[in-house]
């Protein structure tokens, strides 16, 4: 029966397609390219799309279709250390802020005081005082996609804590702890999910967008916004190099907000009425 | 025969007052506003008995059980609950309590959690008062699905797939597997079909026959609590404005809103009839409670003694909030 909802539901097949296709180039890389994502040659540089190099060449002669399959590793590297590093810490955050109400107005100052700087400016000041490198780029995009899985999971924790049944149990003598984990935390799961989903598509712009601007990794790393970033001096002779890449991006945060949004009707159906 | 010797009270509830802070009404330059759910509210329940409580939807009973259940934190009051002052003690000791004192929730369908399976739900009291051996447990769930009239094959299931009364057996059940002593039944048939009330009813005069339990029956309905309770009280906007024993309540009413709840009675007997009374009006709200006697905005007999607040008047222990009491009427 789940089965068959989930193959029912086009968001997921079409969404959950698209990132299964790019995990799987992700772990695969190194047999699906031809060439080392690193490796320059003069002899090629600049090249036009064509059998041998897809998506074509750049400045030092790398292969466009190599650096931007690798490039994957590093957008999910990130984005699923970001998913899950703020899931856990934003869950446990969240449980407490919409459990104890003592909690909750100091907890949501602060998270309201981060929400109010665009997080991308956020996760700029952190990598500018923190240095580049991969850690400290998952731990900035943690930390300025935290509010917002405080925030979804505080307001399930809200609509479920008063409910009879759990009303109930706190009257059979349940302790807090026993009440969250057993009755409250199983209602975040759906939510949760749907929300780390757009978290990963979120965190994989940012990470592209820090990159463009040269934040966050060191530039030799083949990544989605570095590679965009050296393409666009070549916008007007070869846009190809922007397009393609750029086209990639597009299609795998496209296609994981899709599944998140399937995953959000098969999962939650109170939250779509 | 239950005795009503002081030395044979279970739980002593003395000037319980619930106030919930109305949302926006701290605002500076406004008043801060509360909903008086519970006010000022005092009695006392015997070992043995069952104690009913009456009163319209929104006077407050829920609250006050939570209260006295302490699910909710009192505004003002004292509580014993065998002779130990249940407001000051410490949250395991709370919870110790817990397993002597249950509580059947008004809404079968909300009070059981929808993922988990009636075994589940039956075992886990057990499991939380750390009850007996996983085997043990297992016998004793078992044991208690028959008690309340239902089968060892409905413990594999979910709640969604029983009907109401089979549900409230359920929370029965559940409320009584950790052989409590008090159990409070927030209207336990209020959700059933009238075929099935007196099949619910008829199960917890056994269960408390069998078990030697004590019952707090809420109820919005006198003549469901008519069969069941030795002693009841009236509930009107926070207040107990009448408290005796069934046949006082029944047959001697002094309050003109227990005399208007029960004229609302349909009775077959001509004789039983009383004078009829119509409430005019709505039932005013908790946020402005009228000042004086509560009852006065819908009260046929009001005069001008009525703006001050009624004594309690105690008539062979009848107890009665009403001028009208004054003069021993
Ligand atoms: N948590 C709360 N915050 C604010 N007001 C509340 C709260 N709980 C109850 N009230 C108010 O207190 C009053 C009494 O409610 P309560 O649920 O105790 O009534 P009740 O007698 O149990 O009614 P019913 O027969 O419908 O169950 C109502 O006016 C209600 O709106
Ligand atoms: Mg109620």
């Amino acid at each position: 029966m789940e089965i068959k909802k989930i193959l029912g539901n086009k968001s997921i097949l079409i969404g959950g397609g698209i990132f299964v296709l790019i995990v799987v180039c992700a772990v695969f890389a190194p047999l699906i390219t031809k060439y080392a994502p690193t490796e320059i040659d003069v002899n090629r540089m600049l090249q036009t799309p064509s059998a041998a190099h897809w998506f074509g060449t750049d400045a030092y002669g790398r292969d466009i279709f190599s650096r931007v399959v690798y490039g994957a590793r590093v957008s999910l590297i990130i984005s699923i250390s970001v998913a899950a590093f703020s899931g856990v810490i934003g869950c446990v955050i969240g449980m407490f802020a919409g459990y104890y109400k003592r909690a909750e107005s100091i907890i949501m100052c602060i998270m309201d005081g981060l929400m109010a700087l665009p997080s991308l400016l956020l996760a700029m000041a952190i990598v500018a005082v923190l240095g580049n490198g991969m850690f400290n780029m998952i731990l900035a995009l943690t930390i300025s996609n935290i509010p917002r899985i405080v925030r979804t999971v505080r307001a399930t924790v809200i609509s479920v804590k008063n409910l009879d049944y759990v009303e109930a149990a706190r009257s059979m003598g349940a302790s807090d702890a026993r009440i969250m984990w057993r009755y409250i935390f199983p209602e975040c799961i759906s939510p949760l999910i749907v929300r780390l989903t757009m978290t990963m598509a979120f965190t994989i712009l940012e990470e592209a967008s820090l990159t463009f601007l040269g934040l966050g990794l060191s530039p030799e790393t083949p990544c989605w916004g570095i590679i965009l970033s050296e393409a666009k001096k070549y916008i007007r002779t070869s846009p190809y190099f922007l397009l393609i890449p750029g086209a990639v991006v597009v299609a795998v945060v496209y296609g994981i907000n899709t599944l998140g949004d399937g995953l959000r009707d098969l999962l939650d159906p109170k939250l779509n009425k | 025969m239950v005795s009503y010797d002081e030395d044979n009270i279970l739980l002593n509830a003395m000037y319980i007052k619930k106030y919930f802070p109305v949302k926006g009404s701290n605002k500076p330059g406004s008043e801060k506003k509360y909903v008086k759910a519970v006010d000022d509210v005092n009695f006392a329940v015997y070992k043995g008995e069952t104690l009913g409580l009456v009163g319209e939807s929104g006077c407050g009973k829920s609250t006050l059980i939570r209260t006295i259940t302490r699910l909710i934190e009192p505004t003002e009051g004292a509580l014993f609950y065998k002779n130990e002052d249940i407001l000051n003690i410490s949250s395991s000791s709370l919870r110790k309590l817990r397993k002597d004192m249950q509580v059947v929730f008004q809404d079968p369908f909300a009070s059981l959690h929808p993922k988990m399976k009636i075994y589940q739900i039956l075992e886990e009291p057990l499991i939380i008062n750390k009850i007996g051996t996983k085997e043990e447990r297992k016998k004793m769930v078992e044991d208690m699905i028959e008690k309340v009239g239902l089968k060892k094959e409905h413990l594999n299931r979910y709640p969604f797939e029983f009907s109401g009364g089979q549900r409230q057996r359920i929370v029965i059940a559940r409320a009584l597997i950790t052989k409590p002593s008090f159990v409070i039944l927030d209207e336990p048939v209020s959700a059933l079909d009238v075929s099935i009330r007196s099949q619910v009813l008829n199960l917890l005069e056994e269960l408390q026959q069998s078990m030697n339990l004590t019952y707090l029956f809420i109820s919005h309905d006198l003549s469901v609590v008519e069969h069941i309770c030795s002693r009841i009280m009236v509930m009107y906007l926070g207040h107990i404005v009448e408290m005796g024993t069934r046949e006082q309540i029944f047959e001697h009413p002094m309050h003109p809103y227990t005399k208007a709840l029960l004229s609302a009675i349909p009775r077959v007997n001509q004789k039983d009839r009383q004078e009829r009374i119509i409430l005019n009006g709505e039932i005013p709200s908790p946020v402005d409670p009228p000042t004086g006697c509560v009852f006065k905005t819908r009260c046929p007999y009001r005069t001008s003694k009525c703006d001050t607040v009624p004594e309690n008047y105690d008539v062979d222990g009848h107890f009665v909030k009403c001028h009208l009491c004054e003069e021993g009427v």
